[in-house]
């Protein structure tokens, strides 16, 4: 391949998307294959690292291995498992994926989706009404609330403050703001602190079929990926705010205002946190209790970069880290493996997938295409 | 190509992986003709040591984790007893999250195991949702209360080990050592999170300093209204310096981490302090730990996969575990026993034998 840049990046300009179907789809197959090099180097360094734990553990390495892909995948219960976990990490993952691509750095997901999560709870305790319709409101007020909560380090941004301390700092507000109201004027009467749960026809259905704990908030999911893609790719709007991130300078000389464009990539990024939060709290738990989850919009980064801040990816690097994390659990309980080898495993992935100097090294060169959309100096520009 | 050959290498770890996934969950190594599944045969999986017992005993940590040198560790040697006294078959599964306490609870479920733990109160709405799925199989949950007829509620009365504290406070408030003022009966307890549960040490630990010293003050603060309340060592210090600045010599917590800066006060000022949960005086040796009030947790997992054993499982009611079914104890006097008289060893005696005997009966909140 020649041209990998514009193969991966599909044709941005209008008109050229229906020029020749074919020789496009050809081309994205190709790209798509070429995209997951990268990460399946990245896996099997890790898997060969994770081997030396493994035995350093006392345990067989096979053994452990084959647990962890069976737990992850290797029965609808364990698949329902993983896709219970992936379902919220799309969301956070698109909430890093979106404003990446306008330039931005967003590692405010973990409070954005407490935020999302404590507002749909809170619609969802109080709205009167058909519990079809208090679901629907609480999610859109859950993307809402993430929305305003991903607003503030925009504003701050036009403002000169830099997003990354910001959306930090945003975290740690919005995480103790959902604490206490789940424990104040939200509080519940349960043994668990927090709020109580939502009535039943309130909560979201879950898909059935021996998926387990899996509810339709997944299908959401992979509409959210839909959505993004459409936003980013195939809109107007979301070719600025491309053309921000990628050079800010053309941007302006174009006559697009890179403070707005900024500012509209991580308010919306927010409001996909949002959305996962409101999916949580409403769909897998029913309730915000203290504490709640954990660490899933952080976790939302390393599933933006090992999707290469792509939407397509971002569901395959959520159902990865879904995967792992619900394999673990299958490899503590057959084998005597520690739960935290799953953390090791996730670390050293993404290390390699961020490391592209080091996988060059491993596959020449002419592998550095294959990095584009994981290059934080390219994302950071500006 | 080298890129090709990674692929290559990579295709046949993966077919590997899952031509052993195959194998079934007991199978030891993959293809003998495969030289690189040649590791040595270490076995992690947990053989039953002998014993006629055919009891599938389990437990879930909250995402405290294994480690914790508290409940979860010691609900886990409770376990652990029961495997090498009775032959149980044991398994544990940690929690990283608070989502994988339904899927720890359902997976050993699922697996038959039965009687299966949730160790710690956060687990209680996931016993709830998990419990009535398999009900032929026992569920107990740990601190806190689950209305299943296939749940045992395991609880704890800490009043009565927190009464021994305090007993012990009240006598040695009085004593003249280098660490107290007998000119000063004052003593004080650290709480965290100001609470139901930690107003049950305050109240034990009050009344036993009142039944020996009339006319001793308690000073009582607590560190928050927050779980923050319990991992605050930064407070714990400042809480303690100001109660000993006020005259307390001797400071019981029940305030998690917190108590750390108890610890480092008392090391600094020179005074004593009480621990909880574990002997926290050995775990900190040189830091004038007089004793520590113990949560045997332990005790309370043994006594009931015990009582499943024997058909007596306590399905659907609530156990509380105080002094008489050694739920709870006061650890023994470690490096200032030289300092302690045996006046005071033996009012403590005394006072857990009442106590057993129901000749004292303990409150659960104070003023009472």
């Amino acid at each position: 391949m020649s041209d990998d840049r514009s193969s991966y990046d599909p044709d941005p300009v209008e008109g050229g998307a229906d020029a020749d179907i074919g020789r496009i789809l050809r081309q994205q197959a190709a790209s798509a294959g070429q995209a997951l090099i990268f990460p399946a180097v990245a896996l099997t360094i890790a898997l060969l690292v994770g081997a030396v734990v493994i035995l350093a553990t006392g345990n067989n390495v096979f053994e452990a291995y084959a647990a962890l892909l069976r737990g992850g995948f290797g029965s609808r219960a364990a698949f329902g498992r993983t896709i219970a976990n992936a379902t919220p990490l799309i969301f956070t993952g698109l909430a890093v994926a979106i404003p990446f691509r306008g330039g931005l750095f967003n590692i405010g997901g973990e409070g954005q989706l407490f935020v999302g999560a404590i507002a749909g709870v809170w619609v969802g305790l109080t709205m009167p009404g058909p519990g079809a319709l208090v679901t629907v409101v609480g999610i859109v007020v859950a993307g809402l609330a993430g929305f305003a909560w991903g607003a503030i380090p925009g504003l701050l941004k036009i403002r000169g403050a830099h997003e990354v301390i910001t959306t930090i700092m945003l975290n740690f507000i919005g995480i103790n703001l959902a604490f206490w109201l789940a424990k104040n004027p939200l509080a519940g009467t349960g043994a668990v602190p927090g709020t109580d749960f939502v009535p039943d026809n309130v909560r979201i259905a879950r898909l059935g079929g021996g998926l387990g704990g899996a509810h339709w908030g997944f299908a959401l999911g992979l509409l959210a990926a839909v959505i993004a893609y459409i936003l980013i790719w195939r809109t107007t709007k979301g070719y600025e705010i491309r053309t921000v991130g990628l050079s800010p300078g053309a941007a302006r000389y174009a006559g697009m205002s890179v403070a707005a464009n900024g500012f509209l990539a991580i308010a919306l990024g927010g409001m996909f946190a949002g959305f996962g939060g409101g999916l949580e709290s409403l769909g897998t738990f029913g309730k915000v209790s203290v504490p709640f989850i954990s660490n899933l919009g952080f976790n939302g980064i390393g599933v933006a970069l090992l999707g290469r801040n792509h939407p397509a990816g971002v569901v395959l690097g959520a159902i990865f880290f879904g995967g792992l994390a619900a394999g673990a659990q299958e490899m503590q309980f057959s084998t005597g493996v520690p739960l935290d080898l799953a953390d090791v495993l996730l670390a050293i992935v993404l290390l390699f997938v961020t490391a592209t100097k080091l996988v060059e090294f491993l596959l020449g060169r002419r592998a550095r295409s294959l990095a584009v959309g994981t290059r934080l100096e390219k994302g950071l520009a500006g | 190509m080298r890129t090709g050959k990674l692929l290559a290498a990579l295709f046949a770890l993966a077919l590997l992986i899952t031509a052993c996934g195959g194998g079934g969950e007991t199978s030891e190594t993959g293809d003998a003709s495969e030289p690189a599944t040649s590791e040595p045969a270490a076995d992690g999986s947990e053989a039953a040591v002998g014993g006629a017992s055919d009891v599938r005993a389990a437990m879930v940590t909250d995402v405290g984790g294994l480690g914790d040198q508290s409940f979860n560790d010691s609900a886990n040697a409770g376990l652990e007893r029961a495997k090498s006294e009775m032959g149980a078959d044991t398994n544990v599964l940690e929690s990283a999250a608070p989502t994988d306490y339904t899927n720890n609870l359902t997976q050993l479920a699922q697996n038959t195991f039965s009687p299966i733990f949730a160790v710690g109160f956060l687990m209680t709405d996931a016993v709830a949702e998990v419990a009535p799925q398999f009900p032929d199989q026992a569920f107990a949950i740990i601190d806190s209360v689950v209305e299943e007829p296939n749940v045992a509620s395991l609880t704890f009365r800490e009043q009565e080990g927190s009464y021994l504290a305090g007993v012990v406070a009240g006598l040695m408030t009085q004593e003249d050592t280098e660490f107290t003022n007998p000119d000063d009966k004052t003593v004080g307890f650290l709480g965290g999170l100001e609470g139901p549960l930690i107003k049950r040490f305050e109240a034990g630990y009050t009344a036993g300093v009142q039944s020996v010293c009339s006319d001793c003050e308690v000073l009582v603060e607590y560190a928050g209204t927050t779980p923050e309340a319990f991992n605050d060592p930064a407070a714990g210090q400042e809480i303690s310096l100001r109660l000993n600045d006020q005259g307390a010599d001797i400071i019981y917590h029940a305030s998690g981490a917190t108590g750390a800066g108890l610890f480092e006060a008392a090391n600094d000022r020179q005074f004593f302090a009480i621990g909880v949960d574990s002997d926290q005086a050995a775990l900190n040796p040189g830091v004038p730990i007089l004793t520590s009030v113990l949560k045997r947790v332990d005790n309370a997992v043994f006594r009931t996969v015990e009582a499943y054993a024997n058909d007596e499982f306590p399905g659907g009611e609530v156990q509380t575990f105080g002094l008489a079914e050694e739920g709870v104890d006061l650890a023994e006097f470690g490096e200032f026993a030289d300092l302690v008289p045996s006046e005071v060893t033996d009012a403590v005696d005394q006072a857990r034998q009442e106590i057993i005997d129901g000749n004292v009966e303990v409150p659960e909140e104070p003023g009472q």
